[in-house]
Parts: C-alpha cells; structure tokens; sequence
C-alpha cells in the first residue's frame, strides 16, 4: 500500500482533503480522463453524462464512462489534456440538458426494457431457450425507437424515464460539489496510468456514450478492414 | 475522414459518397444506402426487403399489445428515401406484409402513403412468404422474382452459392466488434456475387450473420455493410461475432 501511494505521489499527486484530483493520459490507443471526487456513485454518473455531453461537444469524442463511489474515468477518442478543468468541472453544468442524456442513454433502453417485461409487453427470453430461426420475440429496443416517435408520453416511456432518474441521478450532491471544488482541481497531464486509476478502470458497469461512441465502433472495424486490404 | 475513398484490396473493391458504399454485386453497380435500402444504378432502383407492414396489428390481434406505429414509421422512412434516392423504380423485396390481413388492417392514411410512392414510379412487389399474394387495391404490379441489370432479385435466397442475386428474407445483423466493445446493427451481408439485404421493417428482428441460416451461401467470407445513423460501414468478416 506504502509502495502504491508513493508512486502515485512520483507519477501524478495525492489531493488534499479539500481538492479534487483530475487526471488525463493515453492508455491502449484512447484517451482518458479519471477524476477522484468520493461522492457517491450516483453523483459520479451524473457527472459523467454531464460530462460526456461537454466534452462531445468540445469535439473529445468520449466513447465511455465508469463511475464507483470513489472515482469516475472517462475515456474518448481525442485527448482531453489540454481542456481547462475549471471550466470543464464548472457549476454551470447543471443547467445542461441532463434528460436530453438520459433519453438517448443506454441506460433508458435497459429501463424500459424492464418496464416492457413487467407490464407484459414483451416476454424474458432466457438462456438455454429453444432458439427460433427469426426472432419471434420482440427487441424491446425496436418497440422504444418506434414508440419514442410516435408517442414520447407513452405510459411504459414515462415509468421507463422515471427509472432512470430516479435510479441514475444525484444532482443536488453533485451541486454541493461542484460548488466545493471551485479553484480547488488539480489536473495532472500524465504520460501513462497512474496507480490511482487502476481500480476505477477495472471496475464493472463500463457505459457507453449514446450516439458517436457506437459510430466509433463501427469506424474501429472499418479502419481494420481498410488496413487489411492495403496491407 | 473519409477512408474509403478507394480501396482496391484483394478482397473487396469499394467506394464511398458520403452515406452510401458503392460496390459491383456480379458486375452490377449498386449503392448500399445507411437506411438499408439497395440502389441498383443502371436502372435506378431502389430495393427495400422485408418491411413486415402492420406486424404490429398482426400481434395485437393475437394479444400482444404491440404499439401500433410501425407501418406509420417504416412507411415514413421508406418517403424519405425514395425523396432522397429520386428512383425511377421502388422493388420490394417480399415479405413487404406480416400476414395476409395487413392489406385489409392499413389504414387509409398509410394507403395513401404508398399511393404517394407509386406516384411518377413504378412499384414492384416481389412476393415472400409472408406476402404469398401480391396486394390488392395499391399501386404497382406483382412478381415471384425479376432481373435488373443482371441481378435475380428474389425474397428467399436460393441455396448454395447462388450467383447475381439480391434477396432478404435473412434479416441480416451483424455484431461488429472492436476496441474492446462490440454493437449490433442491421446490415447488408455480400461476397460480390450476391447480397442479402437487411429486414426495413420497424419491427422487423434481425439474425446474426455468423449463423448457421447464413453458412453456404457465400463463396469467401462475406462482407457486412452495417448500419449506422449517417452512413453504412464496410465490416469485414473477422470484425463480426456471434450473438
């Protein structure tokens, strides 16, 4: 443990009580960026949408996030060591479209999928199931692309929403934070992983970025494909 | 970025306008378009399999109370392309409705929705098995199977390796994975010599392309074109997992 904290100290830096440690580095071909805030993993989720849907639109290109109670990282196409954290991490964040991320998050297909389920709509399938040539059952997902559509107040897309943020979202601790580490972030631009990411990036319920992230996917197999034919 | 702006491999020759790849499926110049639909460029035709209309209905006839927009919402796609792709004619490619009541259960505004299509167009509805008899009171004339510019366009693909053909009936979907992360789209499944076109339908399901429904029908590992939002990627085989 000794050994762990003193390369953290070496690599990047260990925050005080009352900072909040932002690191960015390149690690297996994307970019990421971890931040070690101890609020909550509802807190952190919340941060990482708001973040994801800034740092889309400063052209990072996020693909993924994972939040715990200790940590959060995020990772994207383009690196984010040269973003101004101040201005990233702003309170100003909590006036953005916080339902605009939830609508098209992945997290709302896996909701309504369990309100799809429970209301009857559609039945569990489950493993070692006799398959049919076509799906006869029903993708809950192609009912949530067609219903959004067609009918956004949809009594299944209501419960669906409602699950989500109630489930997902912290906004006001993640107001008290954000309000906390004012002039208060230490970013540090490392060259590798530091010790402190390690556990967070091994932490399950990796999410990805609605949208770009899954093109990204696309284009990482495309790009494959191209290398393959040229070589 | 766009990469493929040629890319003569030994494997696949193809190139890319902005939302479609063009390619030659058995000497025939055609453009897989993002939304799934096959334009076939010496006649100026657009290829749509499997729209399933009125599966909805079909289900809440049987007590699954399925949302009843989905012919609302393949209809209105298939508008946008025909508007985008301006084609002198629109092939369905079987299978274009759920059972033999969809004709009946359309309403009159989805009616009127494919009257809009037929108009200054020909309309041809290729037959499946799920659409055995061609529609009654629409637009546009029926077939078990027809040839375009050398291409046997049929609902049900033959077995074995049938040469120049375009078919549906599969629902193709790929899952293509890379980077450690892996997504599922509907897709386009070709070796040049034939292609298999993914379902347009609303409701429609897809299967994964490295089942075994698919196995023989190639004569090299196939290529899928996967659907995205703007545009349709090239994926090759080795990129592609089962479900």
């Amino acid at each position: 443990m000794q050994e762990w904290l003193q390369i953290q100290k070496l690599r990047s830096s260990i925050p005080k009580p009352d900072e909040l440690l932002v690191e960015t580095f390149p690690l297996s071909k994307r970019f990421h960026l971890c931040a070690y805030a101890f609020e909550g993993r509802l807190a952190h989720t919340t941060l990482c949408m708001l973040l994801t849907r800034r740092l889309e639109r400063l052209g990072c290109g996020p693909i993924g996030f994972v939040a715990s109670d200790y940590a959060l990282a995020i990772w994207s196409m383009r690196p984010m060591g040269a973003l101004d954290m101040a201005e990233l991490f702003d309170e100003d964040m909590l006036g953005d479209d916080l339902e605009a991320w939830l609508e098209e998050s992945v997290m709302m297909r896996r909701a309504f999928k369990t309100c799809a389920l429970v209301s009857g709509l559609i039945e569990r399938r489950f493993p070692g199931e006799e398959k049919t040539g076509r799906q006869v059952t029903f993708s809950s997902d192609l009912i949530f692309d067609v219903l959004r559509r067609h009918q956004p107040d949809h009594l299944l897309l209501r419960c669906a929403r409602a699950d989500t943020a109630g489930g997902l979202v912290d906004v006001a601790r993640l107001g008290q934070m954000l309000s906390r580490i004012k002039g208060r972030i230490v970013h540090n631009d490392l060259p590798k992983v530091s010790p402190f990411a390690v556990p967070i990036l091994l932490t399950i319920g990796k999410e990805m970025v609605p949208g770009a992230a899954q093109e990204w996917v696309l284009e990482q197999a495309e790009s494959e494909l191209i290398a393959e034919a040229l070589s | 970025m766009n990469a493929w702006s040629r890319v003569a491999g030994p494997a696949y020759d193809l190139a890319s306008d902005g939302a479609a790849l063009r390619m030659a499926v058995a000497g025939a110049e055609v453009a897989f378009r993002a939304s799934g639909a096959l334009w076939i460029e010496g006649v100026q035709a657009l290829v749509i399999a499997d729209l399933h209309l009125e599966k909805g209905s079909a289900y809440a006839a049987r007590g699954q109370l399925l949302p009843p927009y989905d012919t609302r919402e393949a209809l209105g796609r298939l508008a946008a392309e025909v508007a985008a792709a301006r084609p002198k004619l629109v092939v369905m490619l079987g299978d274009a409705f759920h059972d033999a009541g969809a004709g009946e259960r359309l309403s009159a505004e989805d009616a009127a929705s494919i009257s809009a299509l037929a108009m200054g167009r020909t309309l041809i509805w290729v037959t499946g098995n799920h659409d055995p008899e061609p529609p009654r009171d629409l637009p546009g004339e029926a077939a078990d199977e027809l040839e375009l510019c050398g291409l046997v366009l049929r609902h049900e693909p033959a077995p074995g390796r049938a040469a120049a053909e375009a078919s549906g009936h599969l629902h193709p979907c790929a899952r293509v994975a890379a980077g450690g992360r892996s997504v599922r789209r509907r897709c386009f499944v070709t070796d040049a010599e034939r292609v298999i076109l993914p379902a347009f339908g609303a409701y429609a399901g897809g299967l994964n392309i490295r089942d075994a429904a698919f196995a023989g029908l190639f004569a090299r590992p196939p290529l899928a074109i996967a659907l995205g939002p703007r545009r349709a990627h090239a994926v090759g085989w080795r990129s592609t997992r089962a479900d």
